[in-house]
């Protein structure tokens, strides 16, 4: 495994690449830190999604936890993937839930604690839990390294395992959410939670602003990926597919 | 040990494969052709009429139902039946389908009122076009400009992007002359009267997290193209409304280190960059049409009764809470606001007038008998106040919901 990573870290690909790619090998080789194997195959993860919650205990709201950016091609990430969703193929990969720092985060659904803190990005802190047919939930930006779950416990769904945080001040001042992101083919693709967690997503757009919840219309194929659900599986490290042209308000 | 070497193998030579360039997306082409905006407005022969407002209501009702297992709604406030204070105005709502095939994102109301525009796919050209189809239903959809493009809130002027240029193009209708604005075929926001034009451009500087707006410069110009200028310091901001007075500029934002979020005014004249309200995470903040008052939704604050809808003079006095929350516009009139609440169920949308001095709610729409869903909070008041256009969650269709007359 050493000789893979020094070859990948002479390849010249970028250097986030080159920390997913050595992320991917070494959480599928050996136990490392606190993370163990993803169970996942592929073919497992296309089918028979496990049953989902949300991640919060609380009802929407103001007061509460709202939706800030959906999973995809949103506006906001058509015009930032170069700086924060180039791993990702340039789109929003989970979904944010703007909330206060040090909400209680929720196990979204029953399965194992697969790592803490592991190579997943969405600092400062994360959490990977796996579940059945190779769903492998990831909670990112919490407060801390979570002390409430160790890795290899079982959780169930609705399980508090962590707090959220804020990725950008460690003084919660700047943009409390917690990202949320559920893994498919092992850990090295995400798809849309919006089409596994039962919710009024739709409902939960309203009033919040435009460039999280709204998509960047590709002019090319104007119909496609430009609702909630309609959104593209990606894999990690694959090509940038934002790449159109779209005419938005600051896209 | 061995098969999961082998595993890893695989994996690393799946990802190096994927990471060659593999998409699931067709790129676009490098040189679309220059957009040639030649159709104007108005000019595409009528197609066959076709009404299609009888079965509107009936297709949203046959439509697939949300899941039953979603969970409850925000509580904040009343639940909008609770909180209804006036009694349901005599006119009897409708609605009318625009579209068919799921087409269809972002409708906009033509400023004549008798249109509602959109973009989709266009035959026989590599990139989208604008569509109009009326209001009414009493025509088809058609080509209304052969580009993605923004329609000035005066209808004197279209603005639309050349990829190929960088640029953005100013048409003024009537006229064969085209400006040139070189901002990076950026989107521009119309001044009111359609002589100004705003746009963003993005500055150098690191983008810290999602949830933060990215460094960016404003900049305004003539609708000629002339006397392009920035204004002000680099700020965090995603959007731009144009004050009436076309002298003043409304956005959501940040300071440049991201730090002071809140709603801010830039004077284009006296360059002046004001922060009229001071909220942890304002969102959705909307400019009455006669640039007085604003609304805006305040979220993740400390008290619990400094989060909900609030209306503020556009100067930041006065701020006056709403007895809900929900997607909410200003009524053309500007005396009051048009609301989609929350709800506290997976029933239909119900749209409610709050009237801006009083905040005194009046139902205009009935969910048992007009039931109707908004998809992504896409809907905008028809500029005489009677109807709204929506995008519809449960078809992906254009509707307008007529509920005054």
């Amino acid at each position: 495994m050493r000789h893979k990573i020094h070859a990948i870290l002479r390849g010249g690909r970028p250097f986030i690449l080159q920390l997913l790619i050595i992320g991917a090998i070494i959480a599928g080789s050996v136990f490392v830190g606190d993370a163990v194997r993803p169970t996942s195959t592929r073919v497992a993860a296309q089918a028979n999604p496990p049953q989902f919650r949300l991640p919060f205990a609380e009802p929407p709201g103001p007061d509460t936890w709202f939706v800030s950016q959906g999973y995809g091609t949103t506006v906001w990430a058509q015009r930032n993937w170069p700086d924060l969703y180039a791993a990702g193929q340039g789109i929003h990969f989970g979904v944010d839930f703007a909330t206060r720092c040090g909400r209680n985060v929720l196990a979204i659904g029953d399965g194992t604690v697969l790592g803490i803190d592991g190579p997943y990005g969405s600092a400062p802190h994360n959490l990977a839990i796996q579940h059945a047919n190779g769903y492998v939930s990831m909670y990112g930006h919490l407060r801390e390294r979570t002390t409430l779950v160790r890795v290899g416990q079982q959780v169930n769904a609705g399980d508090v395992v962590a707090h959220s945080g804020d990725p950008y001040s460690p003084t919660c001042d700047r943009a409390p959410h917690l990202h949320l992101e559920i893994r498919i083919n092992g850990i090295s693709g995400t798809t849309n939670p919006m089409n596994l967690i039962p919710a009024d997503w739709d409902r939960l757009t309203l009033g919040v602003g435009a460039g999280g919840t709204n998509f960047a219309q590709d002019l090319t194929n104007p119909r496609q990926w430009v609702t909630l659900r309609d959104q593209p599986d990606i894999h990690f490290g694959g090509g940038i597919i934002v790449n159109y042209p779209t005419w938005e308000p600051n896209a | 040990m061995r098969s999961a070497r082998l595993l890893s193998l695989i994996a690393l030579l799946f990802l190096v494969a994927c990471s060659n360039g593999t998409t699931t997306h067709t790129a676009p082409p490098s040189s679309p052709p220059p957009i040639q905006p030649t159709s104007i407005p108005g000019t595409n022969a009528p197609l066959p009429i076709t009404p299609q407002a009888r079965t509107a209501a009936q297709d949203l009702a046959t439509a697939t139902p949300l899941a039953p297992t979603d969970p409850p709604m925000p509580t904040t406030g009343p639940t909008a039946t609770n909180a209804s204070t006036a009694t349901t105005q005599p006119f009897t709502p409708s609605l009318t389908k625009l579209t068919d095939g799921g087409c269809c994102r972002n409708p906009v109301w033509h400023p004549d009122g008798t249109r509602i525009l959109y973009t989709d796919a266009a035959p026989n050209q590599p990139l989208a076009a604008t569509y109009a189809v009326p209001a009414d239903a009493s025509g088809q959809p058609a080509i209304f400009f052969p580009s993605a493009a923004t329609v000035s809130p005066d209808g004197s002027r279209i603005a639309f992007p050349d990829f190929a240029n960088g640029v953005t193009r100013i048409q003024e209708f009537g006229k064969q002359s085209t400006a040139t604005i070189a901002n990076n075929a950026a989107y521009v926001w119309f001044s009111r009267d359609g002589r100004q034009v705003a746009w963003l451009a993005r500055a150098p500087g690191a983008q810290p997290s999602s949830n933060v707006d990215r460094l960016v410069r404003v900049w305004v110009a003539n609708a000629d193209g002339s006397n392009a200028r920035s204004r002000g310091n680099t700020v965090r901001a995603a959007d731009l409304t144009w004050f009436p007075d076309g002298q003043r500029l409304l956005f959501t934002g940040r300071d440049a280190d991201g730090g002071n979020p809140g709603i801010y005014v830039l004077d284009i004249n006296a360059d002046t960059l004001t922060r009229i309200v001071d909220a942890f995470s304002p969102r959705g903040a909307h400019l009455s049409p006669d640039g007085t008052q604003i609304v805006y939704l305040a979220a993740l604050e400390e008290k619990p009764e400094d989060n909900g809808l609030f209306v503020v003079n556009a100067d930041g006095s006065a701020k006056r809470k709403l007895p809900l929350v929900g997607g909410v516009r200003w009524s053309p009139d500007s005396k009051s606001m048009l609301i989609l609440p929350f709800q506290t169920d997976n029933g239909a949308d119900q749209l409610m007038r709050i009237d801006a001095g009083t905040l005194a709610m009046m139902p205009l729409t009935d969910r048992a008998t007009l039931p109707f869903r908004v998809a992504q909070d896409e809907w905008q008041p028809s500029p005489d106040g009677t109807r709204i256009v929506f995008n519809a969650l449960t078809d992906s269709n254009i509707y307008v919901l007529r509920f005054s007359s």
